[in-house]
């Protein structure tokens, strides 16, 4: 298990909360391109870039949940990512404590202005990163309601 | 019609990036060229009802602060939807809310991805990737009026 304040290293995985809404069973990609896109709008916009969590930092997967209104978790899934590919794909990957989970990290190069100001250049990073989470290894978790 | 090409560069190491914009009747056989040309009704009536769905989506359906769709933005997703079926286009392989607000189709193929985001009740745009170039096409579909 790694502090969040030692070194983000290239063989460590990252973990994103994804909603039901971008889960399909019977198709593939599984993942939706939309559970990487930057939110512009809205109560909590990804200015600074797109969440995701250091694996190696948490004692479980489930901990990135406790964020979420308990009545809205079994709608939550997870998926994870390698830093690799985020750093492969020129997106960098940034530490950004937060007090309430371990192991927060932002993505700069998925953030709302970027992305508001040309979406479609963004279309191929985030089918790949679609992809790469649809494989049966990077499900950690499927939303409860889909179980 | 009216059609610009715009190369608007390459960014973040992500695909270059070519807008044609350009209005088509509700029913123009355009669109068609673009995708499968058979019909299949039952997939098309589930794509509907999902979207129809959209409709009881509220603020905050996510969990994570998102914004819903407004019930104009969906009645106008539906008619985008019956456009292109009455054009002959394969069923999207998923039809999704964005965190953004906006409806999304998806189109996964072998070789290629589309995309339509239905960003108001009257405009939509197209994104085309296809898996051996990193060239992504961008089209902004404004709906007439049936002549």
């Amino acid at each position: 298990m790694k502090n969040e304040s030692d070194p983000i290293t290239d063989d460590e995985w990252l973990l994103r909360r994804v909603h039901t809404m971008w889960f399909k069973n019977e198709r593939v990609p599984i993942i939706s391109l939309r559970a990487f896109e930057p939110r512009i709008d809205g109560r909590d916009p990804d200015i600074n870039g797109i969440s995701l969590y250091r694996e190696e930092c948490l004692n479980s997967a489930e901990e990135i949940l406790s964020i979420v209104a308990e009545d809205k978790r079994p709608d939550q899934g997870i998926v994870r990512l390698p830093v690799r590919a985020f750093l492969e794909l020129q997106l960098g990957v940034q530490s950004k404590p937060d007090a309430r989970i371990k192991g927060h990290v932002l993505i700069p190069g998925l953030n709302a202005n970027d992305y508001a100001a040309a979406k479609g250049i963004f279309t191929s990073v985030l089918l790949s990163l679609a992809t790469m989470a649809s494989q049966d290894q990077n499900i950690v978790l499927w939303p409860r309601s889909l179980r | 019609m009216s059609s610009v090409l715009e190369e608007v560069g390459k960014a973040q190491g992500a695909a270059r990036f070519r807008i044609e914009q350009y209005a088509v009747p509700e029913t123009a056989e355009r669109s068609a060229a673009f995708f499968a040309r058979r019909r299949n009704t039952p997939e098309w009536d589930a794509v509907i009802q999902t979207l129809k769905s959209f409709r009881s989506l509220e603020g905050d359906w996510d969990g994570d602060g998102s914004l819903a769709p407004g019930p104009e933005l969906v009645d106008g997703a539906i008619a985008f939807a019956q456009s292109v079926q009455l054009d002959g286009m394969d069923p999207p392989d998923r039809v999704v809310v964005s965190v953004n607000g906006t409806i999304y189709f998806e189109w996964h193929r072998p070789e290629e991805y589309h995309e339509l985001e239905v960003l108001s009740p009257i405009e939509a745009e197209v994104r085309f990737f296809r898996h051996d170039s990193d060239e992504v096409s961008v089209a902004r579909w404004s709906r007439l009026p049936a002549a």
